[in-house]
């Protein structure tokens, strides 16, 4: 093994430790027939999105092609269930993967990968950085519980959490929620919906500033662009917002109107939307609009 | 061709991590505090990617293994998160787990799930380091100060300070408690306390309000320690400033602070015996620990540098 492979298998650690393996024990105890289907979709999810980040490092030169494999291949029955629960889960979470997901459960991990990216060892440090803060996202009890029931739950169980009828969330509940912290998962009432939404929204937000960072940065190459569009799509079934930006905004409302009847105070001077207007901004992010600057690169190229 | 550090998991801590330096030459080890509501992986994440891709400018990074420390920001008190802080550097600093640096059917996971990998190291040789450098963010400043403190205590309850400043006496304390000699560095630190954190802190940045949680924010003990005069900063400032008069020599008594100049989170200002602060134009409370390509003063700040003194007696 030469020295580029030992730093690949380094560079693997992480992803079995911090990612893969806790993520497998999870959907071992939710294959159990006491597991939640709604929790099963989600790990199932959580599962792709690992396949996904694989796939990106093996394209960037980050992991092993052959450590992948072999990684894949020991895990296979779990990260690709031969009855999937619901085969829609990759068509409406993972459009943009679809083709890549649907050779995978065929066993093709890592057809040709060569032509995507070319700089290889430029992009590591980004891949390293993108990965640490996904890792995060994904660990992140709270978050991983808003998503859940944004994209799994019912439309009676969305309106008993969230509905005009729900009694007021108290603010210091949701406070209380938020001391909730690590991998283990929570109820879900409405206090660690709106809790699970602000870490949430604290993710997007710091992906989102690495994208514009890189951007605005006239050294970045258009390639890194690239990545940095395939890291969103790699986590953007967590929030979903093609199928979900109406749920998700709901809670954003609501958030925005309890402020503002805090806010009641007649000599404060302030948009009235102002919560809103930073979420919609985040939303058009995560929906993969392009930026102006973003367009003006591409047009320029 | 690769970054120069690997990321590696921190065994027995979960979320916190490592970048490890794959040169021979490296001697320091930066541990990273987060702060109130923050975490390891989103508070310094622009130094995740900026230590490799800068070093050609900011070289010490190269000769550097970087760690996060990971922690529960929000329901622990201060003072037991320091003892965890504390433990935590002491099981890295000067000597750090062997089990970080090296893949082998032992010590890492990895293994058992790709089989034929065994043996691998990130760099040749055992480690040991010979610098330290503390960098905190907000709560985070606060905690590697109460550390320090506790460290100090310790040793004067064992009877192990020099009574005498002999140079022979403090290297030999330094050998036995090497935390005492780091060099640290904090972002907006919260010692004078704080106004609002949290993800009161977080509503603020996204939206330019702040108060609206601030009557339910005593549910949680560590805001309650960071309320400006509270009493457990007040010990910490007492006790830092009292040990600093005792013993000059301890460099981690003697703290840089960095505050934005658009902070609006935490009371501005410094310690008697510190340096006087840097103020950092256009940056808040958030961002001011974060480097960017266009500012990347955190790059060059953060860096062992013992301090300067007349006489080392």
């Amino acid at each position: 093994m030469n020295r580029d492979e030992e730093l690949q298998a380094l560079n693997l650690n992480f992803l079995v430790t911090e990612f893969l393996l806790p993520e497998i024990n999870d959907a071992m105890r939710e294959t159990r027939p006491s597991g939640s289907r709604r929790r099963g979709a989600q790990l199932q999810g959580a599962l792709f999105e690992i396949f996904g980040w694989m796939y990106l490092g093996v394209q960037v030169g980050y992991f092993h092609r052959q450590h992948a494999t072999q990684l894949l291949k020991e895990h296979y029955q779990t990260i690709f269930p031969k009855k999937l629960m619901d085969d829609s889960l990759i068509r409406n979470l993972f459009p943009e993967l679809e083709p890549i997901l649907r050779r995978a459960i065929k066993g093709d991990f890592f057809p040709d990968m060569t032509a995507d990216f070319r700089e290889q060892g430029r992009l590591g440090t980004a891949f390293r950085t993108a990965f640490v803060l996904g890792s995060g996202f994904a660990r992140d009890s709270l978050a991983q519980g808003f998503s859940t029931t944004l994209n799994f739950a019912s439309e009676a169980f969305w309106v008993a959490l969230t509905g005009e009828e729900k009694s007021k969330v108290a603010p210091d509940q949701i406070l209380l929620a938020l001391n909730l912290t690590g991998p283990a998962p929570v109820a879900v009432t409405a206090e660690t919906l709106y809790a699970g939404f602000l870490r949430t929204l604290e993710h997007m937000d710091a992906a989102r500033d690495l994208f514009v960072e890189c951007e605005r940065s006239d050294k970045t190459s258009l390639e890194e662009l690239e990545f940095w569009r395939r890291v969103r799509q790699l986590q953007a079934w967590r929030v979903n917002l093609r199928d979900r930006k109406v749920r998700f905004m709901e809670v954003a409302r609501k958030v925005n109107k309890e402020v503002i009847s805090e806010l009641n105070t007649p000599d404060l001077k302030y948009e009235p939307r102002f919560f809103l207007i930073k979420i919609e901004e985040l939303v058009n992010y995560w929906l993969g609009e392009a930026t102006d600057r973003s367009r003006e690169r591409t047009a320029t190229a | 061709m690769f970054p120069t550090h690997c990321l590696q998991p921190f065994p027995d801590s979960p979320g916190s991590h490592a970048l490890l330096s794959q040169e021979a030459s490296t001697d320091t080890a930066i541990i990273f505090v987060h702060g109130f509501g923050g975490s390891a992986q989103k508070t310094w994440r622009d130094f995740h990617r900026l230590i490799d891709e800068r070093a050609d400018d900011y070289k010490w990074w190269k000769d550097s293994d970087v760690f996060f420390f990971q922690y529960d920001s929000v329901t622990k008190p201060i003072a037991v998160t320091a003892h965890h802080l504390l433990s935590f550097v002491e099981a890295t600093f000067p000597i750090p787990d062997p089990r970080l640096f090296t893949l082998d059917g032992n010590s890492s996971v990895a293994v058992q799930e790709i089989k034929h990998i065994k043996d691998i190291h990130v760099r040749p040789g055992s480690v040991k380091y010979k610098h330290l450098v503390l960098v905190g963010h907000s709560e985070g400043a606060v905690l590697i100060r109460r550390a320090i403190i506790e460290k100090i205590k310790l040793l004067r309850e064992e009877q192990r300070l020099p009574a005498q400043r002999e140079q022979s006496d403090i290297d030999l304390l330094l050998t036995t408690a090497p935390i005492l000699s780091a060099s640290v560095v904090l972002f907006a630190p919260a010692y004078l306390g704080a106004s609002c954190s949290g993800w009161t802190g977080l509503l603020f940045h996204l939206s330019k309000i702040g108060s609206f949680l601030n009557p339910i924010l005593n549910y949680m003990a560590a805001y309650v320690d960071l309320q400006k005069g509270s009493p457990v900063l007040q010990s910490i400032k007492e006790d830092t400033e009292y040990f600093a008069n005792a013993f000059g020599w301890m460099d981690a008594l003697y703290a840089k602070s960095v505050f934005g100049d658009a902070d609006r989170i935490v009371y501005l200002g410094e310690y008697k015996h510190d340096p006087p602060p840097t103020f950092v134009k256009g940056q808040d409370h958030l961002s001011v620990c974060k480097p960017k390509m266009g500012y990347q003063y955190p790059l060059e700040i953060v860096r062992y540098e013992p301090r300067r003194r007349a006489s080392s007696a």
